[in-house]
This record gives C-alpha cells, sequence and structure tokens, in this order.
C-alpha cells in the first residue's frame, strides 16, 4: 500500500496561486496560512460563495464577510488523474484524488482528498480539512477521511 | 431565436492535423485555413469574394493579435460590411450559426461566410513538456488561482466528476457509456475526415489506459489542427445557390445556467437552450431524424440526450445502450464520428457537430447518410467550471424542409 501524504507528492510544487493576485482574496489566503477556512458571506443577502469574488454574485453587495467553516464537508464526486495530460509537474504525484467537496457551510471546494488509499474513496464519504504548507508562502487545504 | 428566411448554402472542412510536424503531420496556418475554406465555400456556390458582405469569425484559441479578424479579411482580400466574433468556447460553432442568421434576417448583410479555424496543436507554439497548448489558461481568473494549485489539469478530471456522480445517483454503467465512443468511432471508419478512424470495439474501449478515472483514453477529447465553415444567405438567394438549401429553424442559448453554491452536475443548461430551441422550431424530440450533440466526453451524449428530452433524467444510460445510434439505426448520433473520433478543433469544435448535420440535410454524407432525414438537433457546450457541469450551452435545430412555421 502507497504511503499516505497529506500533500500532493511533488517537489517542487507545481503551479501555485499568486496571493497577492487581488487584495478581496486576501484573507482567504491569509486564513489558510492561519490553519482557518475562510468562506465568503454576504452580509446583505446572507448567501455564500466560494471562489472568493470581489462582490456577492448574488445580490451583487459589496458587503462581504468571512466566516469560519470548521473543516467537516462530504465528498460529491471526484475523480482519480493517473496520467498527466497538460500539467507534467503532477507526474510525480499520480495518481491522486480530485474532490468536489461540498463544505457543511453550503459551499462546494474544489481540492484534494489526502491521507486515504485511492480505491478507498467514495463519494458521501466525510471530510475534514487538513492545511498544507505548501511553501513560507502558500498554504493549501486539502480534505481526508474523518 | 427564430428564422424565416435563411439558409445555410453549404459547409465546408478540412482535413485534421494533429500537428506534430516531425511525423509528418501536416501544417498550416490559421491564415491558410481561412483561405482554403472561404474559397472552398465560394466555389461550392459558384459566387466571387465580392459577393460575400459578412463574416462571422470565430477567434481561436491560439494566440493572435487585438485587430486579427480584420487583418484577417485584410490578408484574403474580403471586403464586408458586417463582422462578428465570437469566443465561447464550444458553443462558439452554434453561436455563429445564430448570430449569422440574425444578421441575414434583419437585412443588415445578405451572404455571410462563417469560419471556424484553430491551432490548438500549433508545433511552433508547443510546449516542449505537454500535449497542450502553451498559453496560460485563464491567467486572471479562478482557474490558475483556485484549480491549478490543487492538481486540476483540465477538462478531463472535470468531466470525471459528472461521470462519477451519475454512476452514482443513476446506476449508469460503463458497458453504457462506453457505447458512445464505439458508435462514433464506427461512424469516423466512413468520415475520411475523421482524425481517429481505426475500429474500435467495446473490448478495446475497456482496455484503454484510465486516464482520469472513471474517464478511459477512448473517453477523452483529442485536439486537433483545422478549418471549418458555413455558407449563409437569405432563402431566395440560397435556393439560386445550391438545389438542396438547409433552414436554421431555431436555436436557443444558456450560459452560466446554475450558480448556486453547490451546482448539480448530472444536469446542465441544455434542457433550457434545447426548450428554446423546440419552441422556435415548433417540434419536440419525437420530431428529430438524428441528432449531432457536443462530444468531449461520453457523458455529454448521455446527459444531453436526457436534457432535450430523448429519456428522462437519469435514464440516458439505458437508453444509449438499448437505442441504435448508428446512422442507419433509431437514433443516428454523431454521425461522422463527433469530436472524440474526428477531433476537436479547437473553437471549431462544434462545428464538427454543425457540419454534419448539414451534410446530412443536403444528402451529401455518401456512405454514412441517414434515409431521408428531415430535421436534426446540433448542440455546443463550454466550460466546466468550478465544481459545475457545463455552463455554456447551444441548441440549433436544422431541416431541408422550407415551409416549417406555416
Amino acid at each position: 500500500m502507497r504511503e499516505h501524504h497529506s500533500s500532493l507528492e511533488c517537489d517542487p510544487h507545481p503551479p501555485l496561486p499568486n496571493i497577492d493576485q487581488v487584495e478581496y482574496a486576501r484573507p482567504h489566503w491569509e486564513g489558510l496560512q492561519e490553519e482557518q477556512l475562510l468562506i465568503q458571506e454576504c452580509s446583505d443577502c446572507g448567501e455564500r460563495q466560494h471562489f472568493p469574488r470581489p462582490w456577492c454574485q448574488y445580490c451583487g453587495s459589496e458587503a462581504i464577510e468571512w466566516i469560519e467553516s470548521d473543516g467537516t464537508a462530504t465528498l460529491y464526486s471526484y475523480s482519480i488523474p493517473r496520467r498527466v495530460v497538460e500539467v507534467y509537474e503532477y507526474e510525480p504525484a499520480l495518481p491522486y484524488v480530485m474532490g468536489y467537496v461540498d463544505l457543511d457551510v453550503g459551499v462546494r471546494f474544489v481540492s484534494n482528498v489526502v491521507n486515504c488509499d485511492v480505491d478507498d474513496v467514495e463519494i458521501g464519504m466525510e471530510l475534514e480539512a487538513v492545511f498544507d504548507h505548501v511553501t513560507d508562502d502558500v498554504t493549501l487545504v486539502r480534505f481526508e477521511p474523518m | 431565436m427564430q428564422f424565416e428566411n435563411v439558409a445555410i448554402v453549404d459547409i465546408t472542412e478540412t482535413r485534421k492535423s494533429r500537428g506534430k510536424i516531425e511525423r509528418g503531420n501536416e501544417y498550416h496556418s490559421l491564415e491558410k485555413y481561412n483561405e482554403i475554406i472561404s474559397r472552398d465555400l465560394l466555389d461550392s456556390a459558384g459566387i466571387e469574394k465580392s459577393d460575400v458582405d459578412g463574416w462571422a469569425m470565430g477567434l481561436p484559441y491560439a494566440p493572435t493579435d487585438e485587430s486579427y479578424p480584420i487583418r484577417l479579411l485584410e490578408t484574403l482580400g474580403f471586403n464586408v460590411q458586417w463582422l462578428t466574433t465570437t469566443r465561447d468556447g464550444g458553443v462558439s460553432a452554434s453561436s455563429l450559426l445564430a448570430q449569422a442568421a440574425m444578421a441575414v434576417e434583419s437585412g443588415v448583410t445578405e451572404t455571410v461566410i462563417c469560419s471556424l479555424c484553430d491551432l490548438p496543436m500549433d508545433p511552433y507554439h508547443k510546449n516542449k513538456d505537454s500535449d497542450g497548448p502553451t498559453w496560460d489558461p485563464d491567467p486572471r481568473g479562478y482557474m490558475k488561482q483556485y484549480l491549478l494549485p490543487y492538481g486540476c489539469q483540465g477538462p478531463n478530471e472535470r468531466a470525471a466528476h459528472a461521470v462519477q456522480r451519475h454512476m452514482e445517483e443513476y446506476g449508469t454503467t460503463f458497458d453504457q457509456l462506453g457505447e458512445v465512443p464505439v458508435t462514433q468511432r464506427y461512424h469516423a471508419t466512413l468520415n475520411p475526415l475523421a482524425a481517429f478512424d481505426e475500429e474500435l470495439t467495446i473490448e478495446e474501449w475497456y482496455e484503454s489506459p484510465m486516464i482520469t478515472d472513471p474517464h478511459r483514453l477512448y473517453d477523452c477529447v483529442m485536439r486537433v489542427n483545422a478549418g471549418l465553415g458555413y455558407l449563409l444567405t437569405t432563402k431566395e438567394r440560397a435556393k439560386k445557390l445550391t438545389d438542396n438549401p438547409v433552414y436554421v429553424e431555431g436555436a436557443g442559448f444558456n450560459y452560466a445556467n446554475d450558480v448556486s453554491p453547490k451546482p448539480d452536475v448530472t444536469v446542465s443548461g441544455m434542457g433550457t437552450a434545447g426548450d428554446i430551441a423546440y419552441e422556435n422550431a415548433g417540434c419536440g424530440p419525437e420530431d428529430i431524424d438524428f441528432v449531432q450533440l457536443y462530444d468531449d466526453y461520453p457523458i455529454m451524449v448521455v446527459e444531453q440526450l436526457e436534457d432535450l428530452g430523448f429519456c428522462e433524467k437519469g435514464e440516458g444510460g439505458p437508453f444509449v445502450e438499448e437505442t441504435d445510434l448508428r446512422y442507419d439505426g433509431d437514433l443516428p448520433l454523431n454521425t461522422s464520428g463527433g469530436q472524440l473520433s474526428a477531433g476537436q478543433p479547437g473553437v471549431g469544435a462544434g462545428a464538427i457537430q454543425v457540419n454534419e448535420a448539414v451534410r446530412q440535410l443536403k444528402g451529401n454524407a455518401e456512405n454514412r447518410q441517414i434515409d431521408d432525414p428531415r430535421r436534426g438537433v446540433v448542440t455546443g457546450l463550454a466550460n466546466l467550471g468550478y465544481g459545475t457541469n457545463t455552463t455554456g450551452h447551444g441548441c440549433v435545430i436544422l431541416t431541408n424542409e422550407e415551409e416549417t412555421h406555416a
């Protein structure tokens, strides 16, 4: 059996986000560094959204607050890359699990299921967040079985 | 949208190239592809450049400069009074068709070339390590910030989530899904313009390597370089230029259909686009003789058959298993091989579907000709988004019967 990791096993890690790209997303990236999973909530209509946007995609309000998810989630669907087609930096990590992860706070997060044999992954499994400090600046959040 | 005074005179389509010049694949520039398809369209209609007063152009995914469409017309020597462009992924072909039809219907232009040429496999702008294009996908948006860092390489994975979920919710099986690429490959063996035309059995499909579970090699569309196009004009003029014009009966579109925080990936906006197109055309799925459905992946065909009303939601698996989808069967599907076998030519992807529908309705499909078809559905899909199914959808209904709205 493969050794389990909470990261994708690539060194160096493939394309990383530019956390300085836009100011409005900074709380998301800084939260991950502090091991907090922060999700946008609209103060006017109460809807939540992920990925971060500079406004509420439902009512257009710019009154966006951040709420903290406790990291619990359910796996809505998944896929298992076994070959690289476009992003060759991921070759060492194969096979890994891409997941559509539905957070209990009500939004879908696209990430990975880690610390788990790829053959044991199933739709509906309960997950919790695990923080992967990929570099000094960038932390990503992946999910592991509860 | 509904059209009373528009017809397609003819279509054209080049051979496909994988762009591997070191293996002897042919290479044409974007300008050359556009030159080939415009000349073909003029020749088949027996008209001159000066008879064309409009162009509708799919903007290639390959990098081009800010005035590319106008510079291209200058290079080709076309002086036109109306120009539109589009770049909405796999919907581009049906969208351009509808835009050109609207322009002809309105009288702003009379005779329009639609061109969809692209070089997704450009050997001169190639990433040394990759089969894919070199330019940055979505440099400012969510792809690079929120998907790529988590190992999401492209649509193979995002569409695989739809397969997995459809299997979980409805019990859809590999036997059923495999029917789509195997049947389409049979059609490709009858199409000299298909990129992949070797026979494919269900056993070979099963044995092909997993690319991204649950997608096997033959489930994943392959990019090709090609040029495709169509010539549209008024009904009156079309009847002078061809013996067998094809009419645009209706078209419907739908974008960003589900912006809820947790979208259902087993349905898409094709239901809405299809309903609009059926209503325009005054018909329903029972009136359709064949379907040319956008097929980047087999699951997309299965879900569209459901969303377009050929079977109930969730019954797409049994439907493709029990229905003879060959050109001489119950509901002919992607009779040129679809993109899965003919190849996916960048912005021209959906024109694989448009062109084959026109060939069939003109009676020009040769050894894969459907027996006396009257009406067919053409679709386009675009953009598997962040945790979503496709978010761009186009549906066009074409017919060779003139008086359908009477």
